[in-house]
């Protein structure tokens, strides 16, 4: 499953999960994709566990991108154990996802194919998501005077 | 093939701000600006309909629009093409648009779509294609831009690759992309282990991972002692 080769800290703050994608918001590789409505924690389970279901789902035939990376770490305390003495130790590895991250994309594929591949691979994923086309996912700036 | 000439009719926009454009949004409206060659720019609101049906998403940035300028300040037809589209990331909707205008002697850079014709025998073979580069810039007059550039990948192999120098591209036409950037490539089909999933099921329960990654400037032995105390 994902996870950083190396880290600076072994743990980190929770930090918040507000607003917007700020970048990662466009498809780059692939002709489909499937885009975060909501904000949450994913974590490398769920991510492997999706792209498992699409690779399955499309066979050999296409290629898959995650356009997300768990690395952030998230700590746990043993069961049945008091509170205090310090923080727990890293259990599982998450990546934060704000609506309108571009999670997976997908090419090589017909559209029928991609369209139920992600509506798949979404059932594995915490959160509402969005198929998106090429087409639709067009923005920024293309050009110069 | 080249792209058409459309005519956009809008108009002139008297307030601005964040507010009045939540306002012009709210009636179907986009806010817009126009601006280039050294004039001043115009404020202006574009039916949110009328683009998406003059100019399609896919040719944006290659299309060569005429602004029919209605209200106060306007009465000009002036030639744009979009400089840039922003969109709202979870509804999809357009936000914004920046129009630049441009001279019909004047050469521009844009972006132009790549789409592929044909079918690939590498594709049949269970090949996968992959199109690395969707989009390219070009260098050329408003009136020569193509809508599109295409490739023809009826004679691809499994491992052959369309490269931007192959690409056919018309004449007046100048690409700006590396010659040697690859523009679609046949990728072999997918490894067994790439489907499996990372960590194999046990009787259901997905197996523990106990890895952790080296922490940065940790020697072995502070890492050893860490370990310990925990």
């Amino acid at each position: 499953m994902l996870m950083p080769s190396k880290v600076k800290h072994r743990k980190q703050q929770r930090g918040r999960r507000k607003g917007k994608a700020g970048r990662g918001d466009t498809l780059v590789s692939g002709e489909y994709g499937l885009v975060a409505l909501g904000n949450c924690w994913l974590t490398s389970r769920q991510i492997e566990a999706a792209r498992v279901t699409m690779t399955r789902y499309i066979r050999r035939a296409g290629k898959v991108w995650i356009r997300v990376f768990p690395d952030k770490p998230v700590t746990a305390k043993p069961a049945e154990t008091r509170m205090g003495s310090g923080k727990g130790s890293p259990e599982h590895w998450v990546a934060v996802v704000k609506r309108g991250r571009v999670l997976f994309e997908m090419g090589g594929v017909d559209e029928r194919t991609a369209r139920e591949a992600l509506r798949k691979s979404a059932h594995k994923l915490p959160i509402r998501t969005r198929f998106v086309m090429r087409e639709d996912v067009v923005s920024g700036e293309a050009s110069r005077a | 093939m080249r792209a058409e000439q459309v005519e956009l009719p809008v108009a002139v926009r008297t307030e601005i701000g964040t507010a009045a454009s939540r306002r012009l949004r709210a009636q179907g409206l986009i806010p817009a600006v126009v601006y280039g060659q050294g004039r001043e720019p115009v404020v202006i609101a574009v039916n949110a309909a009328t683009f998406a049906k003059a100019v399609p998403a896919t040719g944006w940035y290659s299309t060569l629009i005429s602004l029919e300028i209605e209200g106060e300040g306007g009465g000009e037809s002036p030639t744009v093409m979009v400089k840039e589209v922003q969109r709202d990331l979870v509804r999809r909707q357009i936000i914004s648009i920046d129009f630049r205008r441009v001279s019909l002697r004047e050469a521009v850079e844009t972006q132009v779509p790549i789409r592929h014709t044909g079918e690939s025998p590498g594709v049949k073979l269970g090949g996968i294609l992959d199109q690395v580069t969707h989009e390219v810039m070009v260098q050329c007059l408003p009136t020569d831009m193509p809508d599109h550039l295409e490739v023809d990948i009826s004679g691809l192999e499994i491992a052959d690759s369309v490269r931007v120098r192959d690409l056919t591209v018309p004449a007046g036409v100048k690409v700006l992309a590396a010659e040697d950037d690859v523009v679609i490539v046949i990728a072999p089909p997918l490894r067994e282990e790439e489907i499996t999933p990372a960590v194999e099921e046990e009787e259901g329960a997905l197996v523990e991972e106990v890895a952790e990654p080296e922490v940065v400037g940790e020697t072995e032995p502070e890492a050893e002692e860490r370990q310990q105390r925990e």
